[in-house]
Order: C-alpha cells, then structure tokens, then sequence
C-alpha cells in the first residue's frame, strides 16, 4: 500500500527538481560572475594603489626616502591652502570682472562730471563778469583760483540777497542754480563710483597680496618635507601630493583611501583580494569545465581558502623558506614588486590545495628535527676506519648515547642517522660528513 | 665786520639765483616731454599758436620760478606742462590757471586771465598737454605769468620774460 502510494509522488519529484536546480545554477553562476568581477574591481583598485604607493615611496628628499603619512600630512595642508588660493582666484577674478564693467560706468561718470564742470566753469565766469561793479568782492571771487566747491557756496550764500537787490541779475542767477544742480548731480555720481572703485581696487590688492601670502605658506608647508624647497623638488613634491589628492570622483577616493594605508598593510590587503581572485578564477573554470554546481557555502569556503592560502604562502616566502623557484624576490627586506606578488597571490589562490601541501612539506621538514638536513645512511661500512684509529664503538655508541648495537648499525650502514649523529661520527673518525655518509641507504 | 659783508654778500648771491629761472633740456618728440616730472614747465620752441604744437615741437624744460630768457618770437609765445601720470586714472578734466600780465611800452600793465581744463593723461603719446599761448606781444616789453591749477602744487610757477623789439 505504501509503496503503490509513494509511486505516483516519484514523476512528479523528478519533473520539479530539474527546475530547483536550473534555478539553482542559475543564482550560483550569477554569484560567481558577480562576484568575480566585484573582486577583480578591487584588486584593480589594490594593484593601482601599491603601484602608486609605490612609486611614491621611491621619492627621496635629501637623501631621506619618503613617507606616505607624512606626504598625506603636508598633502592635508596643502590642499586646504589650494582651496583657498582657488577660492580667492575666483573672488580675484569676479573682483576684477566688475572692475572692469565699473570702469565703463566711471568713463560715463567722468565725462558727466567735466561737461557739468566746463558749464559750471562758463556759467561762473558770467556770473562774475556780471556781478563787476556791483559786487567786486564776489565777482573777483568767482574768477579767482579758488576751487569750484567754493565759488558755488558763496554764491548760493549770495544768491537771495543778489536777486533782491538786482532784478537785472536773475536770468544768470537762474541759468547758475540749474548748472550748479546738474553739477552737484554729476559730482555725486562721480563720487559714487569713485567710492565703488576705491573699494574694489582695495579688494583686488587684498586678494592678490592674499594669494601670494598663501603662496609662501605652501612653500613653509613643503618645507617640513626638505629644507631645500627649490624649484625641481617643489615640482617633485607637487607631482606626488597631486597623486596623494583625491579628487571628487569616487574612482580617485577609493585610490587615495588605498594609498595612504601603511605600506605593509596594502601589501597585504594585495595578496588577500589576489588570493580571492585566483580562487574565483578557479571556480569560474571549474563552472566552464561543467563539473557541475556546488552549494553556496562550498564557494565561500573556496574563496577563504584562497584568501588565507594567498596570505601564508606570503608569509611563508617572506620568512626566507624556499617555497617559491626566485626565493630572494620575497626575501626580507626586498622591494615589494606589486606584480610579482600578485602573482604570487593569484596562484597560491588559483591551486590553492597544492600550495598547501607545499606548505604542510616545508613545516614538516622544519618541525621534524629543527633542522633542514635529512638523515643519512653511511656510505660504507665504517669499522675498518674504526679501527685503523685504534677507536672502540662502545666510546662512539656513549657520545651518540645509544646502544653499542645501534651504533653499530649506523657503522654498517643498516640504520639511519640523523644530523647530528652524523656530525658526531664525523668528529671521532675525524672526516667529513660528505666523506662518511650519503642519502642514499646502502644496497 | 668783514664776516656780516660776506654774509649779506651771500645771502643777496643766493636769493638772486633762486628768483632766476633758466632754460634746461630740449626734449622731443612729446614721448621724451612725458618722460619728464610731472607738472615740468615747457616753453614750446619756434611756436607761437595751441594748434601748432605737434609731435615734433621742441620743448624746453623751464627750471626754477622768476626772470626768463627767452628767444624772441613775433608772433608770441607758448608754453606747456606735462600732465602725463600712470597713477591719476580718474579720468577727471583738472582746471588750469594763468593770469598774464603785459608791461607795455608805455609802462601800462595789461592784465588777462586765462583758464583751460585738461585730462591728465596715461598715454604717452597723447598730443593734448595742457598749454598756454600768448599772442599779442607787439609793444609789449615784459610778460609776467603766474600759473597754478587744481592738479596739484607742481603747478604752480611764476615765470617773467623781456621782450626785446
């Protein structure tokens, strides 16, 4: 009864589980893609910030190497003062746009005034030439060397009591008031801009000696780098902080963030992301090569494991152990070259179970006996020269501290003997280690 | 005694110099005239009206105030500052003063006042220098000017010539 009604369920399981798993690829796959090209984005990101780290580091400044945090220190600075001397340009260059456009309001200006002035001038000289000999006083006043401002003044001081007493003067009294009006109207102006032009003037001289103060201050900024701030080495300078300064696109901020990480740690970072794109490079393959989708986790974990891989095989090659054919390109203080070691990386990433087993073989070596050297049979039997020196094996067997059987044993080449039991053979029958022993056991 | 002589002796050497004016360099073209201080005195050479003077006139530099020598011109006489300055960028006319005094033969002084507005200029070459011309100089044996103008004391000279008929 069970088995008849499990029947019928079984097509059905078999028509929906080709659909899970296609959806199943599907999602996979996509991951895999996504992800891949999100890791290969940041590892470009990486690569191009330790290449400019790089770069940057390999300035030196009197004979000094430089820093990256110092560089990013004096680089705060002196971006903030290029702000400024941008900001003040352009208040400079609008200062001196209306400069100009007021220029043409003061020509108006000026041309208003000298006419109102030269009307003034005329008018003045009939004014006096009519008030002689009824006010010699004033009229030799008017006509005399005293400025305009005055001669109009105390002629309107005089004008009531000049119109009262001579009826005769009021049509030169009239045409006066309207000139000195038009006069007063164009002076004003004239001083209006005038005022307006000292002001700007005043501005641009402020903005310019600002400029050029805030000039000087770059060069006090770069001298905390070198003293000697000369022209090649401002441009030098100049050249690396503009690499340090991230403009307002997110492309050159994610480099400058990269950059200005401590050099190790970039490196690092470096062999991480690689790590992670030879996995993905892997998993990719794996996927073209139809092997078949694997669960979500398994990728994951293959991703870790590359990461982690990249890094120890890193580690390992930077410690001196010969794990990689050109050792000295890793060794110790060597320069980092950013290509090699993401070679390095991608391949610890990319066959990441072989990099671990070459790993595990050099700890194993390492671990066994503290030592590097392998143990070593004797090439011969080794009494005859025992005793052509008149030595004994129960002396040797007591230095190896162990049985007289066992040092016999490694006398005749049937047993194994480590490093130092080699070197202790060699010292008491006064030969070399090469001479006595080799790797291979005798026949 | 003897040391108050020679004091006065100086002193009356000394104020004899200072109201004597003299004729210095010949500057020309108005290039040259320009490059002179502002506010130099110039008796224009062998010109005797405003329109004659041109690029070419001979300026005479007049050094110091008073008494003047002078070649004699029939026709008259003219004079001119130079106003050129790059600083004055108002570009405001500034009023030019003389008042000129005729002695003439019969111990008559005519007195004539004369006033003209002139933009000081920035342009080096510009022909527009503020000027006086004295026409008019038959029967007249000496001609006093006073000049002055509101562009600044450096303006203000006193000059005096004999006319020799």
């Amino acid at each position: 009864m069970s088995a008849s009604s499990a029947q019928p369920a079984s097509p059905q399981a078999s028509i929906a589980r080709p659909g899970t798993r296609l959806r199943k690829e599907f999602f996979v796959s996509t991951f895999v893609i996504v992800l891949t090209v999100l890791v290969g984005t940041v590892c470009i990101f990486a690569l191009a910030s330790t290449l400019t780290q790089s770069r940057i580091l390999s300035l030196s400044f009197d004979g000094v190497p430089a820093s990256i945090w110092k560089l990013d220190s004096v680089r705060q600075d002196w971006s903030a003062l290029r702000k400024q001397i941008a900001d003040q340009t352009e208040a400079l260059k609008a200062a001196n746009s209306a400069n100009l456009m007021l220029e043409d309001r003061g020509t108006k200006a000026a041309q208003g005034l000298n006419w109102a002035k030269e009307q003034l001038k005329d008018t003045l000289y009939e004014v006096s030439a009519s008030l002689s000999g009824i006010d010699n006083d004033l009229s030799d006043f008017l006509s005399g060397s005293a400025d305009y401002g005055a001669k109009v003044a105390r002629l309107k001081a005089s004008n009531a009591r000049l119109r009262n007493g001579q009826a005769s003067l009021a049509g030169v009294l009239d045409q006066f008031d309207k000139i000195s009006g038009a006069y007063a109207i164009a002076k004003t102006e004239y001083d209006e801009y005038d005022a307006e032009s000292k002001g700007l003037n005043q501005k641009i001289t402020s903005l310019a000696s600002g400029i050029k103060s805030i000039q000087d201050s770059i060069d006090v900024v770069f001298s905390k780098i070198t003293k000697n701030v000369d022209a090649p080495t401002r441009a030098r300078i100049e050249n690396a902080l503009y690499e340090l300064n991230p403009t307002s696109t997110w492309f050159s901020k994610a480099i400058s963030w990269f950059v200005i990480l401590q050099p190790d740690v970039l490196s690092l970072i470096l062999v991480v992301l690689m790590g992670v794109l030879g996995s993905s490079m892997q998993i990719l393959h794996s996927l073209f090569r139809g092997d078949g989708i694997q669960s979500f986790g398994d990728y994951v974990l293959r991703l870790s494991v590359g990461a982690i891989t990249a890094l120890v095989i890193f580690i390992v090659a930077k410690a001196g152990v010969p794990i990689i054919a050109d050792a000295s390109r890793l060794n110790g203080d060597a320069p980092i070259n950013p290509y090699f070691v993401s070679f390095v990386a991608i391949i610890s990433g990319l066959m990441s179970e072989q990099a671990i087993v070459t790993v595990q073989n050099q700890g194993q070596r390492f671990f066994a006996n503290g030592t590097s050297e392998p143990d070593r049979w004797a090439r011969q039997d080794l009494n005859p020269d025992l005793a052509a020196q008149n030595l004994d094996v129960p002396t040797l067997a007591r230095y190896l501290t162990i049985s007289n059987e066992a040092a016999e044993a490694i006398l005749k080449g049937s047993q194994r003997a480590t490093s130092e039991q080699q070197k202790i053979v060699a010292i008491y029958l006064r030969k070399s280690v090469r001479d006595l022993f080799s790797d291979l056991p005798q026949r | 005694m003897l040391r108050i002589i020679t004091l006065l002796t100086v002193l009356t050497l000394g104020a004899s110099q200072a109201c004597a004016a003299g004729l210095g360099g010949k500057f020309s073209p108005l290039e040259a005239m320009h490059q002179t201080p502002y506010g130099s005195l110039f008796f224009i050479e062998d010109t005797a009206n405003d329109f004659d003077i041109r690029r070419g006139a001979i300026f005479v530099l007049i050094q110091g105030d008073g008494n003047l020598r002078l070649p004699t011109q029939s026709q008259g006489y003219c004079f001119a500052f130079n106003h050129y300055t790059i600083t004055d960028r108002s570009k405001l006319s500034k009023t030019y003063r003389a008042r000129i005094r005729k002695t003439l033969a019969n111990g008559k002084i005519k007195s004539e006042n004369f006033s003209a507005e002139f933009i000081p200029t920035p342009i080096i070459t510009s022909p527009a220098v503020p000027n006086l011309c004295i026409n008019g100089v038959s029967g007249v044996t000496l001609i006093q000017i006073e000049f002055n103008s509101e562009a600044g004391p450096a303006f203000s000279r006193t000059i005096a010539f004999s006319l020799v008929e």
